[in-house]
């Protein structure tokens, strides 16, 4: 009898383990809120790698592991607790997923999770994290635009965060402070370099990603080269595939390359243009005013605040800007969405 | 002790006569006003007279007038942090204060209110009465991100006619949705004839660890960044950061602010023997006495600049 047990061990997971993953191929995502499956997962794993079968559902075995993170960071945040920098549901599905012999089959569900994935992270603020994720999937699919185009956005995000403690830095004049803030201001400076050299390569794959060209634009303005960054942003606001919000990105942050430039007239026209594809923003009229402001035209910069801002309107949810920092975050849920139905097959 | 420098100048083009109620100006002659706050021992000095004060504009010597503070308006403007974090008890408190403020405030002066979380609203602009202010304070609801930068900017730019212009900002975390720059608000608070005081509510000191050992790293107690930014426009503007632990103390807190501004000096002189368009950089001194003076360091004149209305 006990001989008979450790056969069945030998062949494969746990019942408890493959009965968690097919009532989650069945549809029943709540699976993943349970903890018996949970508890012996690296077992689990080693277990099904000795599995020959390649009818075993590994997409929906990685989704149920995706959703089991998804839930204790859901769970973490609303304990108020650090969610984990760690992730060893994600590293499970991950592990499931190149079991996948088929590489068809395995590559069209994989690339895919490696994206919804960053998303997810990327979304809860846990950066490095998505970040890490993404140099996975980019070892394996080092062309694909959509995680380079993720991999860029986070490192402008992750550099954006921590620039205002450097400038703070500043503020204090002991000499090996001056120092230590030289390094960092290098090293924001490298990591933007970092992210130009992603969009770019994002770019040579795909080069009607205007989205991507927007960026390169604002981070090649924000490594101090505005006459590059003024001639791809002015590419992306003409190009006819660009959407609204991502035109009007593009006239904000040309508008904000011409101020370095020390061209403020330049700059009123290039903000002129953003609050014409959006005239509710007030992101874009406060942009508007203070190169008014900087060309001399102070009461110019008034009027426009006194109209763009006044009490009374209704406050709005959305601006292209607020969501910049976020990326593509949002898609995350439609990403997850897709990735379910598809293991749920 | 030292004797530092704490004014809010206003560069007019017109000739300063500087006497009370309200001073007026002629064409002729471009007058610089500097909001000067001078203590001893934490203590706020008064009685001083013109002749008490020395006054160098870009290293040369002016000659300084004294104008009555108590005739001339104080342009409130409050720019208040309404993101989500303030929500609660600490929005109640900022309503209280806010309140407080306004009740404190002489018939003759002037307030208005700006509001930000991730977006910008001017709830209340300058020449309304103190009751509708009162009632959008009332009114405040949080909610949202932080863009700090862009609210104070729309705080400086309120079209100030006459009177001193005194923004005070209420805030309780760091910027994170601005689109202007801490450095290109600093610029225009430089520019502004502005008194900008800060309220936070935030930890005064963060330990950060220094130095490359893990074995034994280093720690020091130093002010969170983000409140630094934020001081050092404060005081580029002759104004300063006030700590609030919790937020109820932010109506002693705003009423200690409002004492403060009608207890300061305001200068008035009309530059000479100094180049008129650029940088101006302003040292202020108490002659003969000793004690401790707050203004801004500088103003500016753009080369193209008309002259403004009197105050």
């Amino acid at each position: 009898m006990l001989l008979v047990a450790t056969v069945a061990e030998a062949a494969g997971p746990s019942a408890t383990y493959r009965d968690a993953i097919e009532r989650y191929r069945r549809g029943d995502r709540y699976v993943a809120g349970e903890t018996a499956w949970t508890e012996r997962v690296s077992d689990e794993i080693g277990q099904l790698k000795r599995l020959p079968a390649e009818g075993f559902p590994y997409e929906a075995a990685a989704m149920l592991h995706t959703d089991r993170d998804i839930y204790e960071r859901d769970a973490a945040e609303q304990a108020e607790e650090v969610a984990p920098d760690t992730a060893p549901h994600l590293d499970a599905a991950r592990q499931i997923l190149a079991l996948i012999r088929d590489d068809e089959r395995r590559r069209a569900f994989e690339r895919p999770w490696f994206l919804a994935v960053a998303l997810h992270l990327y979304r809860r603020g846990q950066w490095p994290l998505a970040l890490h994720y993404l140099d996975v999937a980019l070892r394996l699919y080092a062309d694909d635009p959509l995680l380079l185009l993720a991999r860029g956005s986070l490192i402008e995000s992750q550099v954006a965060a921590d620039l205002p403690s450097t400038k703070a830095d500043v503020l204090v004049t002991t000499s090996n402070r001056e120092t230590a803030v030289f390094n960092r201001r290098s090293e924001l400076y490298a990591r933007l370099g970092d992210a130009e050299a992603t969009y770019r390569r994002a770019l040579r794959v795909m080069p009607d990603l205007v989205e991507a060209r927007v960026r390169l634009g604002r981070v090649l303005h924000q490594r101090g080269d505005s006459s590059q960054a003024v001639a791809e942003l002015a590419v992306a606001a003409a190009h006819p595939q660009a959407d609204q919000a991502t035109r009007y990105l593009a006239w904000l942050f040309l508008g904000a390359a011409r101020e370095a430039e020390k061209r403020p007239p330049e700059a009123v026209e290039a903000y002129r243009a953003a609050v014409a594809l959006d005239p509710e923003s007030t992101v874009a009229a406060v942009a508007l005013s203070h190169a008014l402001h900087e060309a001399g035209e102070r009461g110019a910069a008034q009027d426009v605040l006194r109209t763009a801002l006044s009490g009374g309107r209704r406050r709005r949810d959305w601006d292209a800007w607020w969501s910049y920092r976020w990326g593509r975050s949002h898609e995350v849920e439609a990403r997850l969405a897709a990735l379910r139905e598809r293991a749920m097959r | 002790m030292t004797i530092g420098t704490v004014l809010a100048p206003s560069v007019l083009l017109a000739a300063a006569v500087a006497t009370p109620p309200v001073p007026t100006f002629t064409t002729s002659v471009e007058a610089v006003y500097v909001d000067a706050f001078v203590t001893r021992d934490g203590q706020p000095v008064g009685g001083l007279n013109a002749g008490d004060f020395e006054v160098s504009d870009n290293g040369v010597r002016q000659d300084v007038s004294l104008v009555s503070v108590e005739a001339v308006p104080i342009v409130a403007v409050m720019v208040f942090d309404v993101s989500a974090s303030v929500a609660g008890v600490r929005l109640d408190d900022l309503r209280a204060a806010g309140r407080a403020l306004i009740a404190g405030l002489r018939p003759q002066d002037v307030p208005a209110l700006v509001t930000f979380s991730h977006e910008v609203q001017i709830a209340v602009p300058l020449g309304g009465d103190p009751s509708t202010v009162r009632r959008a304070v009332d009114k405040l609801e949080a909610g949202g991100h932080t863009a700090l930068w862009d609210g104070l900017y729309a705080g400086l730019k309120m079209p100030v006619a006459g009177g001193r212009p005194l923004v005070i900002v209420f805030t309780d975390g760091r910027d994170d949705l601005s689109w202007l720059s801490q450095e290109q608000v600093l610029k225009v608070a430089r520019e502004s004839e502005a008194v900008v005081y800060v309220v936070a509510i935030t930890p005064r000191y963060e330990e950060v660890v220094k130095g490359a050992s893990i074995m034994r790293p280093e720690r020091e107690l130093v002010e969170p960044a983000h409140v630094r930014l934020v001081r050092q426009i404060a005081e580029a503007t002759g104004g300063r950061l006030w700590y609030a632990g919790v937020s109820a103390q932010l109506e002693p807190t705003f009423l200690r602010i409002l004492a403060e501004m009608q207890s300061r000096y305001l200068l008035s002189f009309a530059p000479t023997g100094v180049a008129r368009a650029g940088w101006h950089r302003l040292s202020v001194k108490v002659k003969g006495r000793k004690g401790t003076v707050r203004s801004r360091t500088g103003y500016f004149v753009a080369a193209d600049a008309r002259p403004a209305p009197a105050r």
